[in-house]
């Protein structure tokens, strides 16, 4: 008898296709049932026969009474082994765990085998801080010695070894054989069956006792039959197999006595139940019954037991089957499951769906990624500060930083929106710094913020101080709004604004300046970088263009009640609210900082028609005034435009021309210098005093008599 | 001409037990769109409270997509994912090399067939990937309206569940309704009502809308030719809107099939099938 006869069948190993679902039920489950316990868990899976042989584990696997397995697909009991940490992933030994969990059952009795030859082992390691979870599946089989592999000598089509008629049969069947099974509660089509032409039985010994005293005639030949997982693919020469066939062949030998006999097998691919659907319509194709009979030769006893190391120990067997990973390397998979877990990814997308809902249905031209990409800087984190902040959030900015001096004390939380008494208790009570704990109370809230809190002190005219001192903090902010989109001036004197808007001014960037009284608000929105004459919209004016005095200190010689700004508290959060909506339509002017305002004289009464009308409209979001001032005594708002004033000694040419040239020199004057006279004198402000005077003189010489009205 | 002023979830709950009753009745063929349709089942909704209800599940498809690349975020990513995947590699591990066969899970269309996929493959610039997909219909309380819910793993990649971004490429691929720049429009994220597993929903915001317009279309198309009053009719004209979103098709005469189907007056015991196992 020629040993090396036919060829060494080739065997399919199973992929693994774990449902998604299934991972987040299972990790739910670890959070609240499993917890700690590494014990095992019994599951259930499945294989389908239309190919390719994938092991599927669905959402389902959890209950385990009432879990349902399809009619086309064979069920699968599969055993779940926790680990705690990776380490314990990785040192468990893997080959003993699957031999462990094998070999013993196989071997013992035949029921224990047919059992154990439909289970599966499952090792997972969960990292749900990272949501994700690395697995290892294992499809075990037992296996035989080097050189002594099973070899088949023949292989026939069905198709062509059985008439029509018999296929059929054998398909109704096997329905029947399926059937019957569901009323002992296992479901499915049957993993491993005995075939003859004429008749199907379940796979055991009995069975096969019985058919064998039955059988008369060459027709009632035995057939061992297995659901091939590879499904019906064109038939080559030497097929490749399904992996169930390891050890249906090992059982033949083991429980069946059919050590070195030459047997019939079937490998049943059927014709197609379900098959994978591609995006056009399958043009068909053959796929009728693939199902192959295959003559092979069964190993003995012997041929599955492996020499040990030392030769007077009793032999071993060898159980193999650990899934290789995508490239073909023997190692665990890692699933991602963050688009499904991870709570903070949920939150941004329905954040971002609130405003791109705004978008689809009401603003289709309101560009949202332009907001989510502006970069914004808020100078000064108290009320102002604090309101701003939290309107732009809703607006999906997500990119800010935040300036301020101070820290958190007990009278902030009530009315500066981002503060807690936390914040306040910090320190032994000297309370955390504003800038930082702004910033942090902005991540809370939106869960893809970038935010940063800086402590700066803003150089201010009528302010002395060192000149390093002038140095780092003007070259600090500088830093931040030339890096800026947008400035927010939210400060709380009248002095600390004018560093900020020379410096916005020189580097041309939209700033926006909101400032409150006791019951009246302002918000303005300055004019672009110092611009030519000769365009045909005048430059905007800013903050300080209506002053006819420099700023100076206004805080020496301050009663209580004037050094703290007391105000109405509803006028922060509405002048914060119209700051940020202005500096919203800003954005979406193609001009931006440069947008037109309304001619002046031309806003009476608000009205919403006015809007489209108006050369300075921004579009959908409606018309950008230069400023809006509001007062809670009258309930009124007016939006008056005015144009930049040429002396102006904040925005006027001379003062950014020199802020250009030497800004170190320009700040340290201005902060030295008293009553404001070394900036009068630069912006011209001074001349034109002079000039008005000489004016008004020559004036006065008119009329002689008119002593009281002037 | 039914009017959507209110679509109840009694109506749904009973649309829903004759859709899937008729689509059961459907002959088996060998179109894709149509085992598709007939494979939904009905399953009890638990949440319902109320007098209980129904929703419509499908069981998992898998689906060959071919989409054309674009680089996305998730490259860096992904070649750490496979570096960490390689350094939990054991050699110790039995393999038996001679007999067992790499296998191909899925096409790669640039190298030959038996070579088995690696998913970080960003020099081709389209490719073919196999995708699961788990579909669900839920009547929601909020919108008066059904909600389609799905989710899609990519099976190149262990399952893994596929993000928003990559979702929505394979949306654009199906049809040219779907290519809107802002994808938004239409597709949502959010927690199933049932499983509570995160699945993108097509938003109903429009939807309503449009099938009022669809129904007023089809009730002066139809006329009075066969008597047949529409309003069992939504939920299929419904998920004739819906599905070529994502990619399957309602071939017409199986609509008119159905349509006919659902128009009957209602027979008397309708039965509601939650298992899969199929007595019949």
């Amino acid at each position: 008898m020629a040993e090396e006869e036919g060829w060494v069948v080739p065997f399919v190993p199973f992929a693994s296709s774990i449902d998604s679902p299934f991972w987040v039920r299972y990790c739910r489950e670890k959070l609240e049932t499993i917890q700690l316990s590494e014990d095992p868990i019994s599951l259930r899976a499945s294989y389908g026969v239309e190919g390719p042989p994938r092991l599927q584990c669905q959402e389902n696997a959890f209950q385990e009474q009432t879990s349902v397995v399809a009619n086309e697909r064979v069920g699968v009991a599969l055993t779940l082994r926790g680990f705690n940490t990776i380490e314990s992933f990785q040192k468990c030994d893997k080959n003993q765990m699957i031999h462990d969990f094998f070999a013993p059952e196989f071997l013992d009795s035949s029921q224990s085998a047919l059992k154990v030859m439909n289970s599966v082992l499952l090792c997972v390691y969960p990292e749900l801080k990272s949501h994700r979870v690395l697995y290892w599946m294992g499809v075990p089989a037992i296996l035989t010695c080097s050189g002594k592999s099973v070899r088949a000598t023949q292989q026939t089509p069905l198709t062509e070894a059985w008439s029509a008629e018999e296929i059929q049969q054998l398909d109704n069947n096997i329905d029947s054989l399926r059937r019957s099974n569901l009323q002992e509660n296992s479901q499915g089509l049957p993993p491993f069956f005995l075939v003859t032409k004429t008749t199907c039985k379940s796979f055991s010994v009995e069975s096969y006792t019985q058919l064998k005293q039955q059988s008369t005639s060459p027709d009632d030949e035995i057939v061992f039959a297995f659901c091939d997982p590879s499904g019906p693919t064109p038939i080559q020469p030497q097929q490749p197999m399904g992996w169930p066939l390891r050890n249906l062949v090992a059982f033949l030998c083991h429980h069946l006595d059919l050590g070195r006999k030459t047997v019939k097998v079937l490998s049943y691919r059927p014709a197609l139940i379900r098959r994978i659907v591609e995006e056009k319509e399958s043009s068909g194709g053959d796929m009728g019954d693939k199902s192959i009979l295959l003559t092979i030769r069964v190993p003995s006893k012997s041929d599955f037991e492996w020499p040990a190391v030392d030769a007077a120990a009793p032999k071993q067997h060898k159980v193999l089957g650990w899934e290789l990973n995508a490239r073909n390397k023997p190692g665990p998979r890692w699933v991602n499951l963050r688009p499904l877990l991870d709570s903070n990814h949920l939150a941004i997308q329905a954040a971002d769906l609130n405003l791109k809902l705004m978008k689809w249905r009401m603003i289709p031209t309101l560009n949202v990624d332009q907001l989510q990409k502006t970069k914004v800087l808020l100078i000064g984190a108290g009320t102002l500060g604090c309101s701003v902040a939290r309107v732009l959030v809703g607006w999906g900015i997500r990119n800010m930083k935040i300036v301020d001096y101070g820290k958190v004390s007990y009278s902030n939380p009530v009315r500066q929106s981002l503060f807690t008494l936390e914040d306040c208790h910090f320190d032994n009570g000297s309370g955390r710094l504003k800038a930082a704990a702004a910033s942090d109370a902005l991540k809370t809230i939106a869960a893809d913020m970038q935010s940063e809190g800086i402590k700066l002190s803003i150089p201010m005219p009528g302010h002395p101080e060192t000149r390093e001192c002038i140095e780092e903090s003007v070259s600090t902010l500088d830093a931040l709004v030339k890096e800026a989109d947008a400035v927010f001036l939210l400060t709380d004197t009248r002095e600390s604004r004018w560093l900020p808007t020379v410096m916005a001014a020189a580097h041309d960037k939209i700033l926006i300046n909101a400032a409150l009284g006791l019951d009246s608000w302002l918000v303005i929105r300055h004019g672009a970088g110092a611009s030519d004459e000769t365009t045909e919209c005048p430059r905007l004016g800013c903050y300080f263009c209506n002053d006819i005095v420099a700023p100076e200190n206004s805080t020496k010689n301050r009663t209580l009640d004037q050094q703290c700004t007391v105000t109405r508290p509803g006028l922060a959060p509405i002048a914060s609210s119209m700051a940020a909506e202005l500096m919203v339509s800003l954005l979406h002017h193609p001009k931006r900082q440069s947008a037109p305002a309304p001619k002046a004289g031309s806003m009476g009464a608000f009205s919403p028609t006015a809007a489209s009308d108006d050369p300075s409209s921004s579009g959908p979001l409606g018309i950008i005034p230069h400023q809006i001032r509001g007062s809670l005594v009258s309930y009124t708002m007016m939006a008056p435009t005015v144009p930049a004033f040429k002396h102006c000694t904040a925005c006027a040419a001379p003062v950014i021309e020199a802020y250009k040239k030497e800004k170190m020199d320009l700040v340290f004057n201005a902060c030295q210098s008293k009553d404001g006279v070394f900036l009068e004198n630069t912006s011209g402000l001074t001349g034109f005093r002079a000039d008005a005077a000489e004016k008004i003189a020559d004036m006065e010489d008119w009329d002689e008599d008119d002593d009281g009205d002037m | 001409m039914p009017q959507l002023v209110g679509w109840s979830r009694e109506e749904f709950n009973e649309e829903a037990q004759r859709l899937v009753s008729a689509l059961k009745g459907l002959q088996k063929s060998s179109s894709a769109s149509q085992e598709f349709l007939s494979d939904w089942l009905l399953e009890a909704d638990g949440n319902a409270g109320h007098g209980g209800g129904f929703f419509l599940k499908h069981p998992s498809v898998t689906r060959i997509v071919r989409v054309d690349h674009q680089e996305t975020t998730e490259t860096e990513e992904e070649h750490h994912h496979e570096e960490e995947e390689d350094a939990f590699c054991d050699d110790t591990i039995l393999q038996d090399d001679s007999e067992v066969m790499a296998d191909p899970i899925a096409v790669d269309t640039s190298n030959d067939g038996n070579k088995s996929i690696h998913h970080s493959d960003h020099s081709s610039s389209s490719f073919v990937c196999e995708t699961r997909w788990h579909f669900s219909i839920v009547y929601s309380n909020t919108w008066k309206a059904p909600i389609f819910y799905f989710t899609v793993e990519n099976m190149n990649d262990n399952s893994s569940p596929c993000p928003r971004s990559d979702v929505l490429q394979i949306l654009m691929t199906f049809s040219h309704y779907n290519r809107v720049e802002d994808a938004w429009e239409f597709l949502s994220h959010e927690e199933h009502p049932i499983s509570r597993i995160p699945s993108f929903f097509l938003h109903p915001c429009q939807t309503l809308e449009r099938l009022q317009t669809l129904l007023k279309m089809q009730s002066t198309m139809n006329g009075t030719e066969n008597g047949a009053d529409c309003s069992n009719c939504r939920l299929l004209s419904w998920l004739s809107m819906i599905l070529p979103s994502v990619g399957y098709s309602f071939p017409s005469k199986l609509f008119q099939e159905l349509q006919e189907q659902l128009s009957l007056p209602s027979l008397e015991g309708a039965t509601t099938s939650g298992s899969e196992v199929d007595p019949s």
